[in-house]
């Protein structure tokens, strides 16, 4: 059946159950005042402070200390008290109003958590670590990528996100488990795998596709975070799950309308953008120096320019990028790159030679906004639920002209055909469209922070650029050479107006996404039940790249296109059913299909535009090049099983089993199957008499995954090129394939404690986890001289083993006030047990500047390697001339990527209606290399390359004039190196700064680690008596936000320490590659939010 | 019957129907998904083929060497500016000899054996004359064509591996190209050399004239076998002497051998590849880098555009542009600035410009040295030295009178030409390959002349001239025991210089 007549039938299904739904009618009740009672617990003690609802009706009240409470509630209405720790009861109001009712005391982890296949279980007989958090929990911050919001919030989750403008995230459980494929957390929706394919395209950061997710529509995230866990998910579940539970709609509930707005200001933070030495300028030195010049004044170029009568004067080397010119001195009047930008005000003018004003990035961003509003309805009763929410959100970046817009629509149904049949279905539709994404390569087009670190001059005024720029629209760049007798004549040299970038050469996207399922729940019995589901997840995608005519670049159009679509079904039977009284059996039997198929398109234009401006393939100066198409299809097919057996609710064994035919794998050996077995004990019910130990649990599981192979890793392709001399080219692959690989399999197993004390006041979840890669299937990085780049094989185990905490206090509880603490921490420790072929070491990405990223046999995944020094007792070691002496091996470990822990406090102050909660994010250990720093060191650009020696001369003073530095270390005798070495020409090698002059890469590794503040929030909600007072209110919640606000701590300079590349990468190993690398980094972005929600 | 027995009746009816109803369309709904018998279809991709036309790799793997043999780019061949024919304008690594920066060694080594995944370049060579070779049994179906298509291809090959062994020392020779070999081992460098003459004389006498060939796949000689005959001869010349100064007796062997066979005649010989107009990718890459790129890294050197002066060298204008009414060249290894330097001839910058693997002017200067080297070839030095100077500007558009004028001067005049005749031609051969980054620092390091490192050390160099490239990166991480093996075997030592000679070049 092809894809459109299914979308079309499914579609048809949707509207069916439309009409359906409109046909359900709410209840209503009278009004009838005056109830009141108190709230006992089994053992007639009060309890404080319950909460009691009217059922139907969005109207609650709390108890008191003694229990007690009075409500106007009608007779016959029902009753709905909760109080933590308690059961849940459901009472009528009797005749008279006058009610007494005794609460269950409960375990207090008996919870209900959604797992595997979103099946529900109480969280007494889970024998596996999860962690859930509520929807209100990841919405605190406005943020209209939720993924962000998940970190330091969940023990062992490792979120990393990129700063730039609806950027991509990096979500890693337990740590780094494939050397060279996605280890991305799974992230699913309702029970339906919700794909999260990083976007990135052509060196632009387009996100991930989890982004289109609505933050609004989720109810709560459940991290599922080891095999035993997610196995029943299979392959793809390998890295953890994410389960996303959407909101629902819920029966009798009034009107049922939430609207939700906010509005976010960001301020990027000055702590992670770079500083400048504002001593010299542009140039490079002595260059261009020539004898036939009579003079010069310092680093200037001595010449004739257009209005100087022939005669040579001082012009800045405006053809360099680089801030190692001459000394700044207001009372040289200079030629400056301005004087040669017709229509700027210093045009044919020599001006005083000193920093610009407005030199700085700050200069040159914009006020990031995120505005956002959403609508959501939602209601039931006996016949059924529905919902339908609308979001808009709209994101105005950090960069000039760049921007995210958001749709997204929701609609949900649920109809209950007869008492046993349940059918309905959900879908989102998602738009996402933008303008001027941010790039993330080395590229000055993409990227201006690749100018702002690496290469720029503070002699740039970045309002007279912007002032330039709209004069006429022009590519008025500071960064020209030719002759400068004729201004006409004078082109760009390696970097472009930054407006011209962002306004003429911007990217723009649009991803159209749907998003639904429709699903048919058969109680066959009261213990049998049948669930059968259809799922979709499909967007099309159009992302456009602009060169316009005037840039450095040849002006080009290229347009790509994609499609993406995935078709679940699902097969559930469920069997529930107590044995005998103490016995509880639970029996699951399953199959799933899962159909994946991808394409893509991208054409673009070849030898420039004929007309500037008008962005079409068929504008190209010559003909283009065939367009590039990729499809892939994938399918796999899963049955499954499971049993949990408990006894009186604290004895709990569990075991799964689960075949996969994967089609991506040699038909010998496409099948493969994998058992989990997991058991707990809830410990805490043998000790009733403890009366400290409210709660505590044992559990343990052991667990195997089986994985199969990208697709297309069996059999050699060939690849076409563009026709020669009229005659067909073909090139030869340079990966090989292998027909003979077999499944990759993970074995992990488990062992968790949780308990809780002094009535659940104090709680903790501790676990130790142990994970094994086996026969991981890889591309892996060959000597080219096989005649390939990268063979497929089965080679490499990697283990991670670690611990999670989680702990949860309520140091202060009162009626009005309480103080709630929790903390997630986490320490994983990673290790590669064993290479293909016995390798000693594999490189996982070049990050292309002789550096790499690599894995090495006994280490943890991800070492830097790259030059180093040579040392003496720990010291680095320097030549007579008192350079270092750098180790003859110019790849030496140098750096690891890998955090030592990583943990997140989350502390919640609510008073009556006020709360204050605050998120403190830690991220101890690991390293990067940033070329941002090595290049802009290079450049001359940062204070440590300017600035006075130990003699009180300035550095770059001639060593004739007291100049030059010392590098600190030792002669090879072991003395202290006392000789200083040149730093006053770059133009003739003296210049000891950056890894490319005289130090080694080892110099640009900085520790990774940081404190920050991620969250902050203050809420306010208005008191129920108000809203009672104001009638069609039925809540309004109001919180100020901020996220981001503060780091504590860092060791990094000028940058924010959780950059990078994200999980964009480059070179081999796409994935995983940017691990530790910096380049072009964007500022991390202070966010403060409004928030307003009002319920109806 | 009440009304509420038939709304029970109609209920559990209802409920019957429902139950019926799903289990049909459940069923349906496996049956429609489970038809998928043959799963493993769906792993052949559509879009790639794993057939096609034996000859569209041979071409492919032909375009690529005269692309890598051209490149300008340095992060691959930074030969001519190791060359000093061109050097770098502004960011100066190469200049000075700092190879680390855009890692030429990586580049030049992928370009050869097989580019690296994730790239968009499909740009390697030796990978798709090894698959041509591989598939022309599957296509080519008379006997004759096929073993002259197979001949052919193992003539490029066996140049592209002259460009790796002469650039790096030991490499994998007999371990490569073997798909169950990930990391092959080096080979010796001089047993490798010693193989790849020996396939040239497989060559030479396996052509068969009267056979067919590649045909419109061959965009060099179109497939003619007695053209490649030709070149493979020139080809064994020229590689006979790259080691006349450690096995004289070899060189002299080979070279009588390539001359009898019959080498380059004409400037009609040439073994030239044709680019294209467009697209892009089929332009010569120094209009790639140089033009449609918008970049301005390179002008010409001080020293070849004084040398050029000196001399009254026709080729100058052939050669360069004026800049403000004069030749201006700029000084290796220096910060220059783009301001003011002499730029390339519109003709040398153009995008149909054909690269240039192997060519008469060269054939005559080889000649020229065996001459001098005492083996008999026939004619004097001094002939084939003025042939090979003529053929050099016929080449670039000059006339003969204009060769001779140049001839004509003390300066140039192989009897008053000053220094020995490593000097006359080195120098000669040097102007020649202003274009031939590869050939002209292989023939620096090789005659000696013009010895740069005495007469114009880039201004920042720490270090001289590098007689070979190391290995890249990825060898020493991924193939690290037989890196180490072959760095030892080079220069003796655990470090990977870029200083030692080659064993030809002790």
């Amino acid at each position: 059946m092809s894809l459109m007549r299914k979308i079309r039938r499914l579609t048809l299904l949707l509207m069916a159950l439309t009409a359906t739904s409109l046909l359900i009618s709410n209840s209503a009740f009278s009004q009838n005042p005056g109830s009141s009672g108190r709230i006992t617990d089994d053992k007639g003690e009060p309890i404080p402070y319950a909460t009691i609802r009217v059922k139907g009706v969005n109207k609650a009240k709390s108890a008191n200390q003694e229990g007690k409470f009075t409500l106007n509630a009608p007779r016959g209405a029902t009753l709905v008290i909760t109080a933590a720790g308690f059961e849940t009861k459901e009472v009528p109001v009797p005749a008279d109003g006058e009610i007494a009712v005794s609460l269950k005391s409960l375990d207090n982890m008996k919870e209900v958590v959604v797992t595997a296949l979103g099946i529900k279980r109480s969280r007494n007989s889970l024998p596996y670590a999860t962690q859930q958090i509520s929807g209100d929990e990841v919405n605190r911050t406005l943020n209209t990528n939720f993924v962000d919001n998940l970190s330091g919030k969940v023990a062992g989750l490792q979120i990393t996100s990129s700063n730039t403008t609806g950027g991509t995230n990096n979500v890693i459980l337990r740590g780094f488990k494939s050397l060279t494929q996605s280890n991305q957390a799974l992230f699913v929706v309702d029970g339906v795998p919700y794909d999260n394919t990083n976007q990135a395209q052509s060196g632009y950061d387009l996100g991930n596709a989890a982004a289109d997710i609505n933050p609004e529509d989720i109810e709560s995230v459940t991290v599922l975070k080891g095999a035993a866990a997610s196995a029943l998910y299979g392959s793809r579940a390998s890295n953890g799950v994410i389960v996303i539970t959407s909101k629902k709609g819920r029966r009798n509930k009034g009107l049922g309308v939430t609207l939700t707005t906010g509005v976010t200001v960001g301020t990027p933070d000055k702590s992670t953008l770079p500083v400048y030495q504002t001593q010299y300028g542009q140039g490079y030195g002595s260059q261009g120096y020539s004898s036939s010049y009579p003079a010069q004044s310092g680093f200037f170029y001595y010449t004739p320019t257009f209005n100087s009568g022939g005669q040579p004067v001082n012009v800045v080397q405006t053809d360099v990028d680089a801030a190692t010119g001459p000394a700044y001195d207001p009372s040289l009047l200079v030629y400056n790159w301005d004087a040669f930008v017709p229509g700027d005000p210093n045009y044919g003018k020599a001006t005083p030679w000193k920093a610009a004003d407005h030199h700085n990035p700050v200069d040159f961003f914009q006020t990031p906004i995120t505005t956002s509003t959403s609508l959501f309805v939602d209601g039931g009763s006996d016949k059924g639920t529905y919902k339908t929410g609308f979001t808009r959100s709209w994101d105005k970046g950090l960069l000039p002209n760049s921007s995210i817009q958001k749709t997204l629509l929701t609609l949900g149904l649920t109809n209950n055909l007869t008492s046993q049949l349940t059918a309905g279905g959900q879908i989102s539709y998602s738009d996402v469209s933008s303008t001027g994404r941010d790039g993330y390569t080395y590229s000055s087009q993409l990227n201006p922070m690749m100018d702002f670190r690496e290469w720029w001059p503070t002699n740039v005024n970045l309002h007279q650029q912007k002032a330039d720029y709209f004069n006429g629209l022009k590519n008025a760049t500071w960064n020209r050479l030719g002759n400068y007798t004729d201004p006409s004549n004078l082109v760009t040299a390696y970097h472009n107006n930054i407006y011209w970038n962002r306004y003429q050469n911007s990217e723009t996207d649009d991803r159209k996404r749907y998003f639904g399922n429709v699903f048919a729940n058969y109680k066959i019995t009261s213990y049998l039940n049948l669930l059968g589901r259809v799922s979709l997840d499909n967007y099309n995608q159009l992302v456009e790249f602009h060169t316009a005519v005037g840039s450095v670049h040849q002006a080009a159009y290229t347009r790509y296109n994609s499609t993406y679509s995935e078709t679940n079904y699902d097969l559930l039977l469920n069997f529930d059913k107590n044995i005998t009284q103490d016995l509880n059996l639970k029996a699951l039997v399953g199959s799933n299909v899962r159909q994946v198929n991808n394409t893509s398109i991208s054409a673009t234009t070849n030898g420039g535009l004929v007309v500037p401006g008008v962005y079409a393939l068929a504008n190209s100066v010559n003909t283009p090049a065939a367009p590039t198409e990729t499809a892939s299809r994938k399918e796999v097919d899963g049955i499954f099983g499971g049993l949990t057996l408990s006894y009186r609710q604290f004895l709990t064994l569990d075991a799964t089993l689960r075949r996969d035919k994967s089609s991506t794998l040699p038909a010998a050996h496409n099948s493969y199957y994998y058992p989990s077995v997991s058991g707990n004990f809830v410990f805490s019910r043998l000790l009733p008499d403890l009366g400290w130990l409210s709660y505590g649990k044992l559990r343990a599981n052991y667990a195997e995954v089986g994985g199969d192979a990208p697709v297309y890793s069996v059999k050699n392709t060939y690849q076409y090129t563009a026709p020669f001399q009229g005659s067909p080219t073909a090139a030869a692959p340079v990966t090989n394939n292998n027909a003979n690989l077999l499944p990759e399999k993970n074995q992990s197993y488990e062992f968790g404690v949780e308990a809780s004390f002094l009535k659940s006041r104090i709680g903790f979840d501790l676990t130790w986890y142990h994970a094994r890669q086996i026969d991981q299937i890889m591309p892996i990085t060959v000597s080219s001289a096989s005649g390939y780049s990268s063979y497929y094989v089965n080679g490499g185990t990697v283990q991670n083993q670690g611990l999670e905490l989680s702990l949860n206090i309520v140091p202060v509880k009162t009626r009005d006030f309480t103080w709630d603490l929790t903390l997630n921490w986490s320490k994983n420790q990673n290790k590669v047990l064993s290479l293909y072929n016995n390798q000693a070491s594999y490189l996982l990405a070049s990050y292309g500047f002789n550096t790499q990223l690599v894995a090495e046999v006994g280490k943890a995944y991800g070492i830097i390697r790259g030059s180093d020094y040579t040392y003496l007792n720990g010291k680095r070691i320097v030549d007579s001339k008192g350079y270092y002496v750098l180790s003859s091996n110019s790849l030496s470990d140098i750096g690891h990527t890998a955090p030592d822990w990583i943990g997140g406090i989350t502390n919640r102050f609510s008073y009556k209606n006020f709360s204050l909660s605050f998120l403190i994010d830690v991220h101890q250990g690991g390293q990067l290399y940033s070329l941002d720093k090595d290049f802009g060191d290079y450049s001359g650009l940062y204070p440590e390359t300017a600035g006075k020696n130990d003699l009180g001369n300035p550095v770059r003073s001639p060593l004739s004039a007291g100049g030059g530095i010392i590098l600190p270390g030792v002669t090879a005798d072991g003395k202290a190196n006392t000789v200083h070495v040149d730093a006053s020409d770059i133009n003739k090698g003296l210049f000891p700064f950056s890894s490319y002059n005289s130090l080694a890469d080892r110099s640009y590794v900085f520790d990774a680690s940081y404190i920050k503040l991620r969250e902050l929030s203050i809420g306010y909600s208005l008191p129920q008596p108000i809203v009672e007072r104001l009638g069609f209110i039925k809540g309004l919640d109001l919180s100020l936000t901020g996220r981001n606000l503060w780091i504590i701590h860092k060791n990094l300079p000028y940058s924010d320490p959780e950059q990078g590349y994200a999980s964009v990468g480059t070179g081999t190993g796409v994935q995983n590659g940017s691990v530790g690398f910096q380049v072009g980094t964007y500022p991390s972005v202070r966010n403060f939010g409004l928030n307003v929600k009002l319920k109806f | 019957m009440n009304m509420q027995t038939q709304s029970i009746i109609a209920n559990k009816r209802s409920k019957k129907r429902s139950g019926i109803l799903f289990s049909l369309a459940l069923s349906s709904l496996l049956l429609n998904t489970s038809c998928t018998k043959h799963i493993t279809d769906l792993n052949i991709d559509p879009k790639n083929p794993s057939v096609v036309p034996s000859g569209s790799l041979f071409l492919n793997g032909e375009k690529n060497l005269s692309d890598a043999l051209n490149s300008t780019g340095n992060g691959v061949a930074p030969f001519r500016v190791l060359a000093q024919s061109w050097t770098e304008n502004t960011y100066v690594s190469e200049a000075n000899y700092i190879l680390s920066a855009a890692d030429a060694p990586t580049g030049w080594w992928n370009t050869l054996y097989a580019t690296p995944t994730g790239t968009t370049s499909t740009a390697s060579v030796l990978n798709s004359l090894v698959a041509a070779k591989k598939a022309f049994p599957t296509d080519v179906t008379d006997a004759a064509t096929l073993r002259n298509d197979q001949i052919i291809t193992d003539i490029l090959q066996v140049y592209a591996y002259s460009l790796l062994v002469n650039t790096y020392g030991n490499i994998p020779y007999t371990q490569a190209f073997h798909d169950s070999i990930p990391f092959p081992k080096y080979d010796d460098a001089k047993t490798v050399y010693y193989d790849l003459l020996t396939r040239l004389d497989t060559a030479i006498a396996g052509l068969n004239a009267g056979g067919g060939s590649l045909g419109s796949y061959d965009k060099i000689y179109g497939g003619d076998p007695t053209q490649w005959k030709k070149f493979a001869a020139t080809l064994k010349l020229k590689l006979a002497l790259i080691v006349a100064d450690v096995d004289p007796s070899t060189a002299a062997t080979k070279v009588q051998e390539a001359v009898s066979t019959g080498v380059f005649s004409s400037n009609s010989d040439n073994a030239l590849l044709k680019y294209q107009a467009s697209p892009t990718g089929n332009t010569n890459p120094v209009y790639q880098a140089l033009v449609s790129s918008g970049r301005h890294d390179y002008s010409p050197t001080n020293l070849i555009i004084n040398t050029l002066l000196a001399w009254n060298d026709p080729r100058l204008p052939l050669y360069y542009k004026e800049y403000n009414g004069s030749y201006l060249g700029a000084v290796p290894g220096a910060g220059n600035g783009y301001v003011k330097f002499s730029q390339f001839s519109d003709q040398w910058l153009a995008a149909t410009f054909p690269g240039d693997l192997l060519d008469y002017a060269e054939t005559n200067f080889l000649l020229a040295e065996a001459v001098e080297r005492g083996i008999a070839v026939g004619g004097t030095a001094e002939q084939y030295y003025d042939s090979a100077v003529t053929a050099s500007i016929e080449y670039w558009g000059g006339s003969a009178a204009d060769a001779a004028t140049y001839l004509a001067q003390s300066s140039v005049a192989y009897a008053t030409a000053s220094g020995p005749w490593r000097q006359k031609i080195g120098y000669q051969k040097w102007i020649a390959y202003a274009n031939r980054g590869w050939d002209a620092w292989t023939e620096i390091r090789r005659l000696g002349y013009p010895n740069l490192d005495a007469i114009n050390p880039p201004v920042s160099a720490t270090v001289n001239l590098p007689r070979r490239f190391n290995y890249p990166g990825n060898e020493q991480t991924s193939n690290a025991t037989n890196w180490a093996a072959a760095v030892k075997a080079v220069t003796g030592g655990s470090a990977d210089l870029l200083s030692v000679n080659l064993w030809w070049n002790q």
